[in-house]
């Protein structure tokens, strides 16, 4: 399965992708929100993991395209506690689901079991 | 297409559109009507309505909104302007897709389901979680409803939510699956109807949660709170008389229940009367398109302000309030408000404002309507009071602001000098204070001539519930509102003194007429007067003595169906906290009329003479048929007391009862209208008084009073008459159904046969007279026929006054006099005498109404009908010689 995974950290998408790869997930990177809207049109993923907080365009902005190119598609939100009103919106724009940083690792990886899960 | 031929998948699909685009249309309106329009706002609503309106198919839908929106879409560039072209084009386009949804939205929709869901307090944004929950429900199930809605979800922090589900097919499975998505929630209850009620304040809530939960609504329908009142309503007086019976008899346990049970019964009515009020918006949001409607009408410019449209008022006083509410809008857009031009030379802004403002304040809720137009021309308005004389000169130069504003409410003065298209039409501000006045609310005006005018209206909160005054005047127990009590002394201290012939009491301004308040409802009553209770409602101002003042008290009034006519005082009765009930009185309808007011007498419903109406009183004995009594025949319903026996009467005679120290015959209907389960002890006794006498009858229950036509009564069929003489016709009614009219003068000529035998010498007038009768009693025109057969004259019966009037139409020799029964099927005595007395050859003819209805509103009456005698039932010795009177010419002596 391939996962995108859009922060502007390099180190949390080092973590990120570490932990995924371990589980025998191929991953792919985006630094900003432009670049996870290209990077979903290229390689279609089977999810999106989607920081709020990146430059040049947010991950809101960011989920609803991607949602408008594929209304199918599995973003999981990825964020930190208070931004409840920008995952809102997000939610609204077409996100799945969402995840707290900081996070357990088991958390992410049962979030996309279970989206991949459900059809 | 169009919206009506749209195929829908399912009922929910639809609602969800109809609901979507009536909000969206709403905004638009709102929007265009705001200085400065939100125009952002108002496009995204124009290019949302355009793109549901695609996917539909709604082609001419689809036009119109991208017109708007390419009207709008060059906002925000320099050569682009909000002109009142546009605006216009908002509103007709909003006009014109309302008229496309318009009667057919889905309706009532389906009862939704009300779900709670509890989050885990470890979940971190309970508001995201709130909100997958809702998208994964409503995408499968539309019309689904979030508590709290899901603009508010980004803030929100509680550990309950609420989803109102559209009842489908398995709807508890098919929520708990979709939610199964969803992390964080520990529980999913589906929430009966009864436990959403609100709590009483006392319970034990978590301030959290009570926030939480505050906006969960759900829809009930006018007509189940209605029912559901009315169900309160009857148990309370279920409980007064099941206490009234058992009476003594309860030890204190017993009691306490029964006590509890009565205050858990007044608590439930207080909730359901609470559950009728509803934000003043529902009515205000209506009226700056109706303002802006008018103004362009007029050319002119008005904006509406609104505020405090928090205000709750009881749904039925709202309903009543639109009219007048409305009328005062047109009235200040076309009075008040100055043309632009004329505006602008004043020195005022080009745009007239309107402020309607709402208030609650001591039960009540004030409604104010300001507008800064040119306000009322007092001097104007004084030399008019003179020139159509309604003052004299010098009283119209003394008379006050307040005295010359009571002019404006009176018929036939305007506020302007011409009629114009929108408020003239003669229809002026009595109209709005006679709305006002059926709701218990007062109007009064203020205005400063060239700076605007404020119209304060006063309203009761509910016209349910009130404070009332209550006190003890002869047998009767009378509620006043506590807003029309000015004050309340003792008959001793208050110096009462003759002033003009009538019994006055010195007050502020002049002397107030001093009533006594037994002596209003029945001069014949004992009394014994030793308060002075000053009253004042609107301009109505009295001094009103009663016996005792039993002090203040919160009251439920419950309106007592049809009785109004014969009682237009009486607002309704109440139940009080012992269990009696008291009549609530409307002051200006009691207190008779003073000089000053003659000149504005008030509405009265009492079944006009000659409109061929009468009121019915419905009463039920036990096989289940409906039966009817003419209410003027009635006294009043009492619960049954003991009747005593007495030996060798009648049969139908069950004995006598005594009520108020008098001794009345007990007739028993069970047995005179030969049924087969002949009950002992009927719950009810009705009293009634006609033929000069008054006597009861038990019966198994009172159902309602009805106002019925004469017309609908139907005579029996002549074959039936010979069988069943103890009917006289059939009013076939349509919600009660068949209802039959009993004889009761028959019943109480068999029970007590009257004298028929004329003893006194009469004239003889031979039988070249002719003397027709109309009476629907069999029995009667016997009684009649053998009274007047000692006069020698020919009599012809007629069954009913439509007949006769087809004998008169018929061209054969006309009568020398008439006898007419009052009360007859299809036509009653009164209209078949004005018929007689406006035709051409039948205007001599002497007409007697021979009525077995007694009573003091009958002689008060008898003048105004044109009759030349009234006799009432059964005196035959009046009656032939009155009829040789009137025919020999005679001037009446007896009558």
């Amino acid at each position: 399965m391939t996962i995108l995974i859009a922060d502007d950290a390099a180190f949390m998408r080092m973590r990120l992708k570490k932990l995924l790869e371990e589980s025998g997930y191929v991953v792919i990177e985006a630094a900003n929100g432009q670049e996870a809207v290209d990077r979903y049109r290229e390689h279609h993923p089977h999810a999106v993991l989607m920081d709020i907080t990146m430059p040049e365009k947010d991950g809101v902005a960011a989920t609803r395209e991607i949602c408008q190119m594929d209304p199918a598609a599995r973003v999981i939100m990825v964020s930190a506690l208070g931004q409840q009103a920008m995952i809102v919106a997000a939610i609204q724009a077409g996100a799945k689901d969402f995840v707290v940083k900081p996070y357990e690792p088991e958390r992410i990886i049962q979030a996309l079991q279970k989206w991949a899960k459900a059809q | 297409m169009r919206f009506d031929e749209i195929r829908w998948d399912s009922d929910e699909e639809r609602a969800l559109f109809v609901e979507e685009a009536l909000e969206l249309l709403g905004a638009l309106e709102e929007g265009a009507l705001k200085i400065p329009p939100p125009i952002d706002a108002m496009f995204r609503a124009a290019h949302t309505l355009k793109g549901s309106g695609g996917m539909l198919g709604l082609n001419e839908w689809v036009e119109r909104a991208h017109r708007l929106e390419d009207a709008m879409d060059r906002r925000g560039r320099p050569d682009w302007q909000w002109t009142p072209e546009l605006q216009q084009l908002v509103l007709e386009t909003v006009d014109a897709l309302r008229r496309e949804l318009e009667g057919r939205g889905a309706g009532e929709a389906n009862p939704l389901i009300h779900f709670e869901l509890r989050w885990s307090p470890a979940c971190p944004m309970p508001g995201v979680r709130a909100l997958q929950a809702f998208n994964a429900v409503s995408a499968a199930i539309p019309g689904t409803v979030s508590d709290p809605p899901v603009e508010a979800l980004g803030d929100w922090h509680g550990a309950v939510s609420a989803l109102w589900v559209p009842e489908v097919p398995d709807v508890v499975d098919k929520v708990e699956a979709l939610l199964a998505v969803v992390d964080d929630l520990i529980e999913v209850k589906r929430v009966d109807r009864l436990s959403s009620l609100p709590k009483t304040p006392d319970a034990p809530v978590e301030e959290t949660q009570r926030v939480e939960r505050r906006d969960a609504t759900l829809r009930i329908s006018a007509d189940t709170l209605e029912a559901i009142m009315e169900g309160i309503g009857e148990l309370l007086l279920d409980h007064g008389q099941l206490e009234h019976r058992l009476g003594q008899s309860l030890d204190p346990a017993t009691r306490s229940i029964f006590e509890h049970l009565r205050r858990r019964a007044l608590d439930l009515q207080d909730l359901t009367l609470r559950a009728r009020m509803l934000p003043l918006d529902t009515l205000f949001r209506q009226y700056p398109r109706a303002v802006h409607d008018i103004a362009l009408k007029l050319n002119k410019k008005i904006e509406l302000k609104t505020q405090g449209g928090d205000t709750e008022l009881d749904r039925v006083v709202m309903d009543r309030l639109h009219e007048p509410l409305l009328h005062l809008l047109r009235n200040a857009c076309d009075h008040g408000i100055e043309p632009p031009e004329q505006r602008l030379q004043a020195g005022k802004p080009e745009i007239g404002t309107l402020r309607l403002t709402a208030f609650a304040a001591q039960g009540h809720v004030h409604i104010q309507l300001a507008d800064d137009g040119r306000g009322i021309n007092w001097q104007k308005l004084r030399d008019k009071a003179e020139r159509e004389g309604w003052m004299t000169h010098d009283d119209a130069e003394r008379a006050t602001e307040d005295d010359l504003s009571e002019l404006l409410f009176r018929a036939g003065v305007s506020t302007a000098d011409q009629v114009t298209d929108l408020s003239g039409r003669g229809v002026g501000l009595d109209v709005v204070r006679a709305f006002l006045d059926e709701i218990h609310g007062s109007i009064t005006v203020e205005s400063q001539w060239g700076e605007g005018t404020t119209f304060h209206i006063e309203l009761p909160m509910t016209m349910a519930i009130m404070t009332a005054l209550i006190v003890e005047a002869g047998p009767w127990t009378v509620g006043f509102p506590i807003a029309t009590v000015e004050r309340i002394e003792s008959l001793t201290v208050a110096g009462v003194k003759s002033a003009l012939g009538h019994a006055a009491v010195a007050d502020r301004n002049a002397p107030l007429p001093v009533f006594s308040l037994t002596e209003l409802f029945d001069p014949q009553e004992a009394h014994e007067d030793r308060y002075l209770v000053r009253v004042k409602d609107g301009r109505t101002q009295a001094a009103l003595t009663v016996d005792q003042v039993t002090g203040q008290q919160e009251i439920v009034i419950k309106p007592v169906q049809g009785l109004t006519g014969l009682t237009p005082w009486l607002s309704g009765v109440a139940l009080l906290g012992d269990g009696r009930l008291a009549l609530i009185v409307d002051v200006r309808r009691l207190v008779p009329v003073t000089k000053s007011e003659q000149d504005q007498p008030l509405e009265d419903d009492v079944v006009t003479l000659g409109s061929n109406q009468m009121e019915l009183l419905i009463f039920l004995l036990d096989d289940g048929q409906r039966y009817g009594i003419n209410v003027y025949k009635t006294r009043e319903v009492l619960p049954a007391s003991t009747i005593t026996r007495v030996p060798g009467q009648h049969p139908w005679l069950d004995g006598v009862v005594y009520v108020r120290g008098q001794a009345l015959p007990v007739i028993n209907l069970y047995r005179a209208l030969d049924m087969a389960s002949q009950a002992d002890h009927p719950p009810l006794l009705l009293v009634a008084e006609f033929n000069q006498t008054v006597q009861a009858f038990g019966v198994q229950d009172v159902e309602r009073m009805i106002r019925v036509r004469w017309d609908d009564v139907e005579t029996l069929p002549e074959l039936m008459e010979g069988r069943n003489r103890h009917v006289t016709g059939l009013i076939n009614h349509p919600d009660l159904g068949t209802i039959q009219l009993i004889d009761f003068e028959e019943l109480l000529a068999t029970v007590a046969p009257p004298r028929l035998e004329v003893t006194q010498t009469v004239p003889t007038l031979g039988p070249h007279v002719a003397v027709w009768l109309a009476d629907d009693s069999q029995v009667a025109r016997h009684q009649v026929e053998k009274a007047l057969n000692v006069l020698g004259v020919t009599i012809r019966s007629f069954r009913d006054g439509a007949e006769l009037l087809a004998a008169v139409a018929g061209g054969e020799p006309l009568p020398d006099a008439v006898v007419l029964d009052v009360e007859m099927p299809k036509l009653d005595g009164y209209t078949v005498a004005r018929q007689l007395k406006r035709g051409e050859n039948t205007a001599r003819i002497p007409i007697i109404l021979h009525t077995s209805l007694s009573g003091q509103w009958q002689a008060s009456r008898a003048a105004e009908i044109e009759a030349d005698a009234v006799i009432t039932k059964f005196d035959p010795e009046l009656l032939a010689n009155t009829v040789a009177n009137l025919v020999a010419g005679r001037p009446l002596s007896t009558v």
